[in-house]
């Protein structure tokens, strides 16, 4: 069973967009760690805000683990393998 | 639905002692009787007055902002419900959880989650629910001052006003049933919870609350729980292994529609 999981991100509105899109993430950290590496990535202020969403549907609280996640609601690629999480991003609220 | 049983579970009360931190010694604690449903970060306004009122006749003014809580030396997430807190903290043996108001620099990790914050995560959790539940089509199909009625409900504390709105959101119909069942697991000890996709039906056969543990915690449960380690409570109530998933969902549900479970070891 592979220890980590794929996420792909998409930007949604005026969020910065990164060069790296493809995540490989352990499978026992959290959105808040997440939260934390992808600002300092982007450089974001300290009054800057950043969400992420599922299904462009909802925030995941951020004690939400990647496994947790990853079992809930990852996209299928044909086998196991290629299992991967998309989670936009955005610095306003986008999904209410 | 069950009315009384779902009135019930939303009556319950837990009680909490709150200390505060570096206080004199003439300092009585501030002791309340909170609703399980309801959020800690509701009701720290109101602890903070009372620790302003009675320090010691002089008027020490505490800022909201700046006070955090703190149980065994550590930071509480007060965006858990009232109910989660209790069951993974108090100790077994005693009948009243002791936290400790603290305003000295908060620890990074702990953020301050203020009453609009506090209202997004929860909406944000009921969407994760329905999410899970009926594809998100029930949230999306309620109009904004029915999603602005369900939060007002709760951080009111006014059972009328949540059973107006969250009706639609418990309930599910053999035409329409549940994709999948809104459960959390918190295992005493871990960082964070347990959630997998567990669907409440399998093969046409109903599953059970011990079905959804193998899943989540299969160390913890043993086969068929006759060896289990932990004991498994939602809303301090020891959950019988063998409740329908559907039937949880529907009575044990807290407002943001997850069944929170909280796992301690036994003994």
């Amino acid at each position: 069973m592979s220890e980590k999981v794929t996420v792909l991100l998409q930007h949604v509105g005026d969020a910065p967009i990164l060069k790296q899109k493809k995540f490989s993430v352990d499978r026992a950290r959290t959105i808040a760690w997440f939260t934390q590496t992808i600002r300092k990535l982007m450089a974001l202020e300290d009054n800057q805000n950043l969400f992420f969403y599922i299904s462009q549907t909802f925030a995941p609280s951020p004690d939400h683990t990647f496994e947790a996640l990853k079992d809930c609601y990852a996209l299928t690629g044909g086998d196991v393998s290629n299992d991967h999480l998309v989670l936009h991003y955005s610095t306003t609220p986008a999904w209410g | 639905m069950d009315y009384e049983v779902y009135r019930k579970v939303w009556e319950s009360h837990v009680p909490i002692e709150f200390n505060l931190d570096g206080a004199s010694e003439n300092q009585t604690p501030y002791y309340s009787m909170l609703p399980r449903a309801s959020y800690l970060c509701l009701h720290i306004p109101k602890v903070l007055r009372y620790f302003s009122q009675t320090s010691g006749g002089e008027l020490v003014e505490i800022d909201a902002e700046a006070a955090w809580l703190e149980y065994n030396s550590v930071p509480l997430k007060t965006y858990y419900p009232i109910g989660v807190l209790f069951d993974m903290h108090k100790p077994k043996n005693a009948q009243v959880w002791t936290v400790n108001v603290r305003t000295s620099p908060r620890p990074p990790e702990c953020h301050n989650v203020s009453k609009d914050v506090m209202e997004r995560m929860f909406m944000q959790a009921v969407k994760e629910a329905d999410y899970l539940k009926h594809k998100g089509e029930v949230i999306n199909s309620m109009k904004a001052e029915q999603h602005v009625q369900l939060w007002k409900a709760v951080s009111q504390y006014n059972f009328d006003g949540l059973w107006a709105v969250i009706k639609p959101l418990m309930e599910c119909s053999p035409t329409a049933p549940f994709f999948h069942i809104p459960i959390r697991l918190y295992v005493v000890g871990e960082p964070s919870f347990r959630q997998k996709a567990i669907s409440p039906y399998d093969d046409g056969k109903q599953l059970v609350f011990s079905d959804a543990i193998l899943r989540l915690a299969p160390n913890l449960i043993g086969q068929n729980g006759v060896e289990a380690s932990h004991d498994f409570v939602c809303h301090g109530i020891p959950v019988p292994l063998n409740t329908p998933l559907v039937y949880l969902a529907k009575n044990l549900s807290y407002p943001d529609n997850f069944v929170h479970v909280i796992a301690t070891p036994k003994g």
